[in-house]
């Protein structure tokens, strides 16, 4: 008997005591609804009849994990069913076309970053329209390859910009520039207001290449369905280093930096972009993007703007927000300036960093793998007459393909594009 | 840790070989027969004639029925076959060097080991980890095959004092410690250490009844680091989740630390009487480990997991004459909860980054229910040892695993029959032993639920399942034999054995048809 109650005394305490372990109180994970508010500006409200398709893209920052809600149709408010986290959350409302659509409006976009659920939650996105823009990055290699001896090859990169419009525009007055802050580095953009969102304007990191015009502001020419490569280097990598690489002898412009790396090899066959300055720490050696990824702009100054007066002036520039340690000075490009921007990001998850508010790219875009040899490049949106007019829609995850054989001067169709009259 | 195993030599030797020396001294003076054949058949020996055997409390090792024992021992074995747990390896070597002894005084008695373990274990993938808790879900992981090399060193020790006939004390400490690493790209170094310590006492409270309790703390630290010395290729760093969900670090380097401690308490009941005796021993755990990633700067938190345990087991033992007969049952509930920690990543104005825990929530459980109950059967000789044994037992598993909030779960029930059969020769004055082992298990109820988004479902999920849920059999010989040495003031034993077992499965999953994992070892050991 005695025994017993000893026995059934030991089960009893050690009950007593597992079940009093657990004093902190942690729930079991579960879905929050997050209602989000669509906001179209009331002057372009009607607008929302033709709204044909919405998608709203919700990416949790730690797992890249996405969740999206669709509808062929236009509703005020819709609401997601989504785990805790961080979440970057941007919506597309895609209008129907009419044959106007290379001019008017093509769709809204709008992109609110790190909004935290951790309860039930309300976010509004307040929606740009989206106008096509006549100058598109058509291509952009920046992954760079490896030589057969297996050493990185970085002197093979490219840019392509094309005219996806029907009339002839011109570059004078364009600039190309990588915006500060390498993928790899800090997310979010270090670039961002009190709020959290990022700026109104752009920092401009390392060599700035631009179009500088005589003042006519037709000085550089781009046809309809025609573009121009602007190589880091103007030759044929591949037969030249590295049989991997690609054949850029036929770039339109080359961007010659030898007064900073003394081994550029210049092609005097290939008239060299201007350099409107050198902003930033100037610490990259070379001239485009890192493979671990940043985004690219290019932007349009007005007529009546010099470039070089404008990069001369020290009111344009600024450094990193918030911050006293760093007093490196950027020069800052206006948004309403940016015909086209591309948040290019690194192919890790986690450190995907982006650079550029929804009304530029509501998305952004990788390579599968760094020194891979591949670009990326813009889908096509229809033909008309031969001319082969790309995907627009300032949703760089929509309007690229990844992973593809650099092609630089060709579209498409396989026609060669990039056949203009050089400077 | 070359300074600690240093230290922890110098210890165990001067715990271990000075009663050594004494014991030989002791038995020459004995010089009985019987002392012999219980010394060279220890392990039996000591089960047979103390109820409590294997307790944790120290002290019951009291009870031992052996008054001086050392054993040094070398063996070599090695693995290998296809029918394995997809983060193990399936060609493994192993080097093992143990020491171990065993000395009563008058009223205290100790007893103690260590262990060096050099072991290789090539084509392994999918776990960093090398003492962090089997059922913790948050394991840093990459997917290429490497070959590890695992180098592990256990240095343990107890002792029991018995200041009065009615009250003894005791305390047991365990020392471990560890490093794995390999040299292909994304290269891996793991070094580990767990020490546990617990005290205890009993109470006699009456002729034929004691009463003991012990309680204890594990500690546990691990720092994974994955490196790459071809830097322009991104690895791929799985933080997994559990269920094969993970977040997927790119990068040429990650780096972990997984700290945890371990409470754990258990009481315990022993009843000696003429003819039989019954040992009841039960008890809780809780052990918690938190993964930090990052090292110093940008620290991540990689998960949390606690385990809560219970335990009770139960060992009846009763002799007639020269028959001794040992029902054992065993009952366990494990909770496992994995804690997931949603963080942002924060640039304060200084210009540090930082992750800021937001919201920690329950992502993963798991209800493990086990029981088992196990009978031997013991006939002995003339000197108290058993020259027949033979043992049947079940262990039943019950378990069921969630994922939150997607609800993905898995589920299993499986039995495991097994019987064992063992024959000890006296030849002259040496023993030769004969053992054979069979097993069975048969998975009574299986369930597996996922989702599409699960990334690594095909790869890892499910192959992880279907071992865990996979019926097998195996069988396992051994031989073994002990030679005395007697010289006029020292007498020790040689001893050899060799051992082979093959585990194959039976079912029809195509990723384990007709495969198998065969095992063989053998080693050398002296005694004195």
């Amino acid at each position: 008997m005695k025994y017993s109650v000893i026995t059934s005394l030991i089960i009893f305490t050690s009950l007593l005591l597992f079940s009093s372990c657990n004093k902190e109180d942690i729930k079991i994970a579960r879905y929050y609804s997050v209602n989000i508010s669509l906001l179209i500006p009331e002057e372009e409200a009607e607008y929302k009849e033709k709204v044909e398709q919405t998608t709203i893209e919700i990416v949790n920052q730690q797992t890249s994990h996405k969740y999206e809600l669709t509808g062929e149709y236009y509703q005020d408010v819709w609401v997601a069913e989504i785990p805790s986290g961080e979440y970057n959350i941007s919506a597309i409302l895609k209008l129907k076309e009419d044959e106007n659509s290379e001019e008017s409006i093509l769709s809204f976009n709008g992109k609110a970053n790190s909004v935290g659920v951790y309860s039930d939650n309300k976010v509004s996105l307040a929606l740009k329209s989206v106008k096509p823009s006549p100058l598109i990055f058509k291509e952009i290699y920046y992954s760079m390859t490896k030589a057969t001896t297996g050493d990185q090859y970085t002197n093979d990169q490219f840019y392509e910009i094309y005219n996806n419009s029907k009339t002839t525009q011109y570059l004078d007055n364009c600039i190309l520039a990588r915006t500060q802050g390498a993928g790899s580095a800090v997310i979010p953009c270090r670039w961002i207001d009190a709020n959290g969102e990022i700026l109104m304007e752009y920092p401009a990191d390392s060599y700035i290449a631009g179009f500088v015009g005589d003042g006519s502001g037709k000085k550089f020419p781009l046809e309809p369905g025609k573009s121009v490569v602007i190589a880091y280097q103007a030759k044929d990598h591949r037969s030249q280093i590295n049989p991997n690489s690609v054949d850029l002898s036929n770039a339109n412009y080359e961007v010659n930096i030898s007064d900073y790396v003394t081994s550029y090899a210049n092609n005097p066959a290939v008239p060299d972009m201007s350099i409107i300055t050198k902003s930033g720490d100037m610490t990259i050696t070379f001239w485009m993007l890192p493979y671990s990824g940043t985004s690219a702009i290019l932007a349009k100054f007005p007529d009546n703007i010099k470039l070089k007066e404008y990069a001369a002036d020290m009111a344009n520039y600024k450094t990193i927000p918030f911050q006293t340690v760093n007093t490196t000075l950027y020069l800052m490009v206006p948004q309403d300036y940016v015909m086209d921007g591309v948040n290019v990001v690194g192919v890790d998850p986690a450190k995907r960093q982006v650079q550029l508010r929804a009304e530029v790219d509501a998305g952004m875009v990788t390579n599968s793998a760094v020194y891979n040899g591949k670009s990326i490049k813009r889908k096509v949106k229809s033909v008309v007459n031969g001319r082969v007019v790309y995907q627009d829609t300032n949703n760089s995850s929509n309007d690229f393909l990844t992973d593809q054989t650099p092609t630089p001067g060709v579209d498409a169709n396989g026609n060669i594009i990039n056949n203009i009259d050089k400077e | 840790m070359k300074k600690i195993i240093y230290i922890s030599l110098h210890i165990v030797f001067i715990l271990m070989f000075a009663p050594a020396v004494c014991s030989a001294q002791t038995i020459q003076e004995k010089s009985d027969e019987d002392v012999l054949k219980a010394t060279m058949q220890y392990k039996d020996y000591m089960f047979l004639n103390n109820g409590a055997y294997g307790t944790l409390n120290p002290t019951f090792m009291r009870d031992l029925p052996l008054e001086q024992l050392a054993i040094l021992q070398v063996s070599y074995g090695a693995g290998m076959g296809d029918f394995h747990k997809l983060d193990k390896s399936g060609d493994i070597r192993d080097l093992l060097v143990e020491v171990y002894g065993v000395k009563k005084l008058e009223s205290v008695s100790f007893e103690g080991g260590m262990s060096y373990r050099n072991g290789k274990e090539k084509q392994r993938r999918w776990n960093s980890t090398l003492y962090q808790a089997e059922d913790n879900p948050f394991i840093l992981a990459d997917s290429v095959f490497s070959n590890y090399t695992v180098e592990q060193f256990t240095l343990d020790g107890r002792f029991s004092w018995e200041p009065l006939d009615l009250l003894r004390f005791g305390i047991n400490a365990l020392y471990e410690v560890g490093a794995t690493s390999d040299e292909q790209d994304p290269r891996l170094e793991t070094k580990g250490m767990r020490f546990t310590i617990n005290p205890g006492i009993d109470f006699k409270v009456s002729k034929h009844v004691k009463i003991g309790a012990t309680g204890g703390v594990r500690l546990f630290n691990e720092n994974s680091r994955y490196s790459t010395v071809e830097t322009a290729i991104n690895s791929s760093f799985f933080v997994m989740k559990g269920f094969g969900l993970s977040l997927n670090n790119g990068g040429t380097s990650y780096q972990r630390e997984t700290k945890g401690t371990a409470w754990f308490a258990a009481l315990q009941v022993y009843m000696n009487r003429p003819g039989y005796t019954n040992f009841l021993n039960g008890g809780i755990e809780q052990n918690r480990e938190k993964a930090i990633d990052g090292g110093t700067t940008q620290q991540f938190v990689g998960g949390e997991y606690r385990n809560r345990k219970i335990f009770v087991n139960d060992r009846f033992s009763f002799a007639r004459s020269k028959y001794v007969h040992n029902i054992e049952v065993f009952g366990e509930y494990d909770k496992v909860e994995g804690i997931w920690y949603d963080q942002k990543y924060i640039t304060n104005s200084s210009g540090q980054s930082y992750w800021e825990p937001k919201l920690k929530s329950i992502i993963y459980t798991q209800d493990l229910w086990q029981a088992a109950l196990k009978y031997r059967f013991d006939v002995l000789n003339a000197g108290n040892t058993p020259s027949w044994t033979v043992s049947a037992g079940a262990k039943y598993a019950n378990s069921e695993t969630k994922n939150y909030p997607d609800g993905y779960k898995q589920s299993y029930q499986n039995i495991t029959a097994n019987i064992s059969l063992s024959k000890h020769f006296s030849i002259k004055k040496a023993v030769l032993s004969l053992s054979a082992l069979g097993n069975y298990m048969v998975n009574l109820e299986t369930g597996l639920h996922l989702g599409d988004d699960i990334e690594l479902k095909d790869k890892y999920t499910i192959p992880l399942y279907n071992y865990i849920t996979s019926d097998s059999y195996s069988v396992q010989g051994r031989i073994e034999t002990k030679i005395p040495i007697i010289s006029k003031r020292f007498t020790s034993y040689v001893g050899a054995y060799v051992e082979a077992s093959t585990q194959r499965y039976v079912g029809d999953d195509n990723m384990f048809r007709l495969t198998h994992f065969n095992r063989f070892s053998g080693g050398v050991n002296y005694t004195f």
